[in-house]
């Protein structure tokens, strides 16, 4: 069983500073899926990450037990890579997703089935209208489906981190699946179901 | 698709495993079926877990904290080398007086002097003596060597601590 960040947290704050080795490989994968979506560049998505990790552990004091340590750790990166992305102004192909709570305006790239998790996908065909039906929904659905199966999210993870109510979540991603499950009919009926 | 497709298809996507009944009729709804290999498909998609090379890295990037260094026994080091020092001045006399303090800096050159050649008639007394601490204490010297030693051990402790600190938190 993963151990409880919370129980993690007090491990470090009893003087087990090795403890928070396993808060980094909890949220690492995650968290560089999350910024490689948003910046679009893997290498610069690790380096962000890093800064994440680092600027957490610089803070650790500030942090508040009231909210999830993941939501935090996300926002912070989130802010790293908004900043990011201000300096580094270049031609981008993303996908405007709105603006955040904070004013920042937010994007995330299209998936890719060339790269990304689309990628390791062995049926490249299915991949690709992955991408395209995925690239195809409304922002604030595609987003969802990015945070919960790019990113790997939990239910309760993404809703604290988007501040939408948890049914909220789950409602607007079986919407979704809904949709993709109509879309992608003939591909998945090749997997053992149709529509 | 009938509202019961609509409800199985919700306890795939958020409780994951299949249980008997879904799996009942998951084997005669094509829907679902295709519901339950999307959510396969997608959930297939989450990212691996982070290597050992990469955690070890980042943890190797990890500064000292301001929280770290104001932890109460990040202290303790430069702690046992004042107390230590303190034992040492205790043992021969407790602390100076105030008034001895302005005569300090003559004192310590006067002492350093005299410890030089108490050294050195410690030295030659234990190269003829068969056993040194009997003759440093019969020279009455005892009490001096404990404080020197004790002195410089916990003096030299704290610089070290203080040095160590300095150093992490660059």
């Amino acid at each position: 069983m993963v151990e409880d960040d919370a129980l993690t947290l007090d491990r470090i704050r009893a003087g087990d500073d090795s403890a928070f080795a396993l808060l980094v490989r909890r949220y690492e994968p995650k968290l560089r899926a999350y910024v490689a979506q948003m910046v679009g560049v893997e290498e610069e998505a690790r380096d962000l990450v890093q800064e994440a990790f680092i600027r957490a552990w610089k803070h650790l004091d500030q942090y508040d037990p009231t909210f999830r340590f993941s939501t935090w750790l996300f926002r912070i990166a989130h802010n790293l890579a908004i900043d990011h992305i201000r300096r580094n102004r270049r031609p981008t192909v993303s996908l405007d997703l709105g603006v955040d709570d904070e004013g920042d305006s937010m994007q995330m790239d299209l998936p890719d089935p060339g790269r990304g998790p689309l990628a390791t996908l062995a049926n490249r065909e299915l991949a690709r209208a992955m991408a395209r039906e995925i690239g195809n929904l409304p922002p604030a659905y595609r987003e969802l489906v990015v945070l919960r199966h790019f990113v790997g999210l939990a239910y309760n993870e993404i809703a604290e981190l988007k501040r939408l109510p948890l049914g909220t979540v789950k409602n607007k991603l079986f919407r979704a699946h809904s949709v993709l499950r109509e879309a992608l009919g003939e591909y998945l009926g090749q997997l053992g179901g149709a529509t | 698709m009938s509202p019961a497709c609509s409800d199985i298809q919700r306890r795939i996507e958020e409780e994951g495993a299949v249980d008997p009944a879904v799996g009942t009729h998951l084997t005669t709804c094509r829907a679902c079926q295709a519901h339950a290999a999307l959510v396969a498909q997608l959930d297939s998609l989450a990212p691996a877990a982070a290597d050992d090379e990469r955690v070890a890295s980042i943890m190797a990037a990890l500064p000292l904290a301001a929280w770290q260094r104001r932890r109460f026994w990040t202290w303790l080091p430069a702690a046992a080398g004042f107390l230590l020092a303190a034992v040492g001045l205790v043992l021969v006399g407790a602390l100076p007086a105030p008034t001895v303090l302005g005569s300090l800096p003559q004192a310590a050159g006067s002492l350093l002097g005299w410890l030089g050649s108490r050294a050195l008639d410690t030295l030659v007394a234990a190269r003829s003596g068969s056993d040194a601490l009997q003759t440093v204490a019969a020279a009455g010297g005892l009490g001096l060597v404990i404080w020197t030693l004790l002195t410089l051990l916990g003096g030299g402790w704290v610089v070290m601590a203080l040095v160590r600190r300095g150093r992490s938190a660059r």
